[in-house]
């Protein structure tokens, strides 16, 4: 059975392209543009991995990482974050609250799908 | 020193007792002599005229009356003139010589000590020119100093460790320039805190209180005006000064070499000021001591352009990074799709195309809109942080939490050697912030602060038992203002957090099962230790006579008169009867400092009586109706006068006449002169009773002082202070040293005036 993941970010263009990305790559995913509708989603389905992006509308994308990971019923879902900001500090402060990878935006689409394989497998 | 009258009725009994004394003995001497037949022919003779020896007795009298009167004119007034011309030749004016008058050999005496007194000139003036030649290379130091000091762009400030300002630049004049004549001093009082005494640099004033805004030696308010002898706590809000110069001294006790202090404050006007605050080397006490400060120099910046331009910037490249970094992470990726999946149906990759297109456009808009609002910014200027180490910004924080929560410890394992790089008030503020929306909202009242960390970060945790908050209820916190937890501040804690490049979160720390919030910070450069042997020396521009004892309400009575600050002022008048609404229409003063009369802190303003100047005062003055017209009123002035006497002693020639001016405005400004007063009329009565002439240019002639601009209130002012200067040392010959001793001597001659 394929690996799911699920995308969340706001941005229809990015969207698009790591969906198309990751489908090649042979995952099923699926897509959230809100924080609660990542929520949602990620509840429903139990993703093996979140893209998640910081700068989500209704949550972003710390107070979802932080909620996931309180949330024993998707302790094994992975997440990866996306973020434009690219603070140091930023950064450790996803990798605190229980992201397992942080990806700075722009991205080369392998070394993504490499983090994605590294973390969940094929 | 007694009055001309009593001195001749004085010597005038002298005279008649020796007179009337002699005739006695004669008369006794002659009756012994006399046998019995010639003594009872004088006995007849005597009672025949009745008369006669009263007759005798009054002429003896007037005899002794001329006498008395000749010796008093030919010998004892010149004698005391001699005395007290001798004693302003010795002490005040070597120039002044005596005027030979009286007998001969009084004349002879006189020349002998007009002799002396050249040859005492003289003598000074070869000491005078070999000073000025020791001098000299001093000077052309000091000179370089100033020049430095006038040409850096930057305001320097020095004060000694009590705040009082001992050296300042004209950038820092131009900074601080005297408030508008409008406002008054209630229109930016920095509500003066609790007077802390710990540590240096505490305001002077022993009491503390505000309670009567015309008391003029309590808490430094700010007064807007800068000069020598004025508090720094009078231009600048005392409580972040207090706070940098406590982290200085700590900062110096635990050996950094060099310590700044930076702050931001804010000036009337909605101006911002960043103040750089460094303690200057003083004298160590023993080779192991480090020396304590012997005062601070300060370097001020308006940042109020520059922090809105900052802000401004930071936004405009934030946006543009953010936006950037989106636009090309799609751009990229549908450009790296297209790339690696030639194979891919005609309609997905029409679609990426114009992904691509999109994006790529954005991106360009992106750039084109940040490069025109930086097109005006000027370069970004490094933020004012300072490298704290851990340790000590716990126990700032600690103090500073203490009173508000139930306890705080700091955590044992915290590490020693970590710095952070960190603005400590606005972080004190921000934690304490924290704390006590912590204790209203949760009623948690103990906490534990730890620092921990590695390069590049650092952690400072607020840590409790018991309640977790909500990851909503931490960004609600943050967003708001500082103010909805009790602090005087209208950041917020994103603000703070973003200046410091700083990210904040809730956790649970598992092992402990403790409750924190996690500060993470920049770790800062540490801070070069000073090493004992390379301790630097007394820097060689050092030569700034720092003032050490601050003078107090209660001990000003008690002060030397050489160390008091003093404003002299004059006033001219539209005429001379205040009672009959005569009124001010120029005020002049000056300050004297140390016994230095400023020259540069002058206060000088015309005033619109809004009535006519009687053409006889404008014969002495000049000042017409058409000078005064269209400047400012009284009502305006005085409040400002009033400011600039802040913590003087008035002193004025004939003062009595301008306080009645000033006192008769009262209810209109609203301001009361309680300050001690000098009058130099009273104290020339003091000095000179037998040099009857106390009108202004005779006393400056006969102190070598040159009048200029006689009858300006200004002019006036300056010559009033330069007597008073040469006073003193006259005064102290009399054991008149204190202002308590200078107003009883006054008062007495005052006494003495109205009596005669």
């Amino acid at each position: 059975m394929a690996k799911r993941v699920l995308i969340a970010d706001d941005e229809p263009n990015i969207v698009l392209s790591l969906e198309f990305l990751l489908v090649q790559a042979g995952y099923e995913v699926a897509t959230a543009a809100t924080g609660e509708a990542t929520l949602d989603t990620a509840r429903r389905i139990h993703p093996d991995l979140i893209l998640l992006d910081v700068m989500l509308p209704r949550k972003n994308g710390f107070e979802v990482c932080q909620t996931v990971r309180a949330d024993p019923q998707l302790s094994a879902t992975k997440i990866v974050m996306l973020t434009a900001k690219g603070r140091s500090t930023e950064i450790a402060k996803g990798l605190a609250l229980g992201a397992d990878a942080y990806v700075t935006k722009p991205f080369g689409t392998r070394e993504l799908v490499d983090t994605v394989r590294t973390l969940i497998g094929p | 020193m007694r009055a001309p009258g009593a001195r001749l009725i004085g010597v005038w009994a002298g005279c008649f007792a020796l007179s009337a004394g002699t005739a006695l003995a004669l008369a006794l001497a002659l009756a012994a002599a006399l046998a019995g037949e010639e003594r009872r022919l004088a006995r007849v003779l005597l009672e025949s005229s009745g008369s006669l020896p009263y007759l005798l007795l009054i002429m003896v009298f007037a005899a002794s009356g001329l006498l008395a009167s000749w010796l008093v004119k030919a010998y004892f007034n010149p004698i005391a003139r001699a005395a007290e011309a001798t004693a302003v030749s010795a002490l005040a004016n070597p120039k002044h010589r005596l005027a030979a008058e009286g007998p001969a050999q009084l004349r002879h005496l006189i020349a002998a000590i007009n002799a002396l007194a050249d040859h005492h000139a003289a003598a000074l003036d070869a000491v005078d020119a070999r000073v000025a030649e020791a001098r000299a290379a001093l000077e052309s130091e000091k000179n370089r100093l100033a020049v430095l000091m006038s040409e850096l762009a930057q305001s320097v400030l020095v004060c000694d460790p009590n705040g009082t300002i001992v050296l300042y630049n004209e950038q820092a004049r131009r900074l601080f320039s005297p408030p508008d004549i409008e406002k008054t001093a209630t229109d930016h009082d920095f509500s003066p805190d609790k007077p802390q005494r710990t540590g240096r640099g505490c305001a002077p004033d022993p009491h503390g209180h505000l309670q009567d805004p015309t008391n003029t030696w309590s808490v430094p308010v700010y007064s807007g005006f800068i000069g020598l002898g004025r508090s720094l706590y009078s231009l600048l809000a005392p409580e972040p000064v207090r706070y940098a110069i406590e982290r200085l001294d700590q900062r110096t006790a635990a050996g950094e070499l060099d310590p700044i202090g930076i702050f931001t404050t804010a000036l009337p006007g909605a101006r911002l000021v960043r103040v750089r605050i460094s303690p200057m080397a003083g004298a160590a006490r023993s080779a192991a001591e480090m020396p304590a400060p012997s005062g601070y120099v300060l370097l001020l910046e308006d940042v109020s352009q520059e922090v809105t331009g900052v802000e401004r910037r930071d936004r405009i490249l934030i946006d543009l990074i953010e936006g950037a970094r989106a636009a090309l992470a799609s751009l990229r990726a549908a450009t790296e799709n297209l790339a690696h999946f030639p194979d891919m149906a005609l309609e997905r990759r029409q679609r990426f195309v114009a992904i691509a297109v999109e994006e790529a456009g954005r991106l360009s808009e992106a750039v084109e809109h940040a490069s025109r609002d930086h097109a005006d910014s000027a370069r970004l200027r490094p933020r004012a942080l300072e490298s704290m180490r851990g340790a000590d910004l716990v126990a700032a924080l600690r103090a500073g939490l203490a009173s508000e929560v139930g306890s705080v410890h700091a955590d044992e394992g915290s590490d020693p050697h970590i710095w952070l790089d960190v603005d400590c008030h606005a972080l004190v503020q921000a934690v304490r912030y924290l704390a006590r929306r912590l204790r209203d909202e949760f009623g948690i009242r103990d906490y534990t602060l730890e620092v921990s960390g590695d390069a590049p970060h650092a952690y400072l945790d607020l840590c409790w038992l018991g309640a977790r908050i909500s990851a909503a209820t931490t960004s609600a916190w943050e967003d708001d203002t500082l103010s909805a937890g009790g602090e005087a501040s209208s950041m917020t804690l994103r603000d703070i957090l973003q200046h410091h490049g700083a990210e904040l979160w809730h956790e649970i720390d598992r092992p402990s099962g403790r409750a924190r919030f996690r500060f993470m910070l920049p770790v800062g450069a540490r801070a070069p230790l000073r090493n004992p042997s390379e301790r630097p020396g007394r820097p060689v521009f050092y030569d700034f006579d720092l003032s050490s004892a601050a003078n107090s309400g209660d001990a000003l009575d008690e002060s030397p008169l050489r160390e008091l600050a003093y404003t002299v002022f004059d006033t001219e008048t539209t005429g001379l009867d205040p009672g009959a609404g005569d009124e001010i229409i120029a005020i002049g003063a000056v300050r004297i400092v140390n016994a230095r009369v400023l020259t540069g802190e002058a206060f000088d303003r015309l005033i619109d009586p809004r009535r006519r100047i009687d053409p006889r005062s404008v014969a002495i003055h000049g000042i017409g109706d058409a000078m005064v017209r269209g400047q400012p009123t009284i009502e305006r002035v005085l409040p400002a006068f009033h400011r600039f006497c802040t913590d003087t002693v008035l002193v004025g020639h004939n003062v009595a006449f301008d306080m009645r001016f000033l006192q008769l405005k009262e209810d209109a400004t609203g301001v009361r002169f309680r300050q001690p007063v000098l009058d130099t009329l009273l104290l020339s009565a003091v000095l000179h009773d037998n040099l009857s002439d106390d009108r202004l240019e005779a006393i400056a002639h006969r102190f070598g002082i040159e009048v200029v601009a006689r009858h300006t209130a200004l002019g006036d002012a300056l010559v009033t202070a330069e007597i008073f200067l040469k006073m003193l040392p006259l005064l102290a010959e009399r054991g008149i040293t204190t202002l308590r001793a200078a107003r009883a001597a006054a008062e007495r001659t005052r006494y003495a005036q109205l009596r005669y």
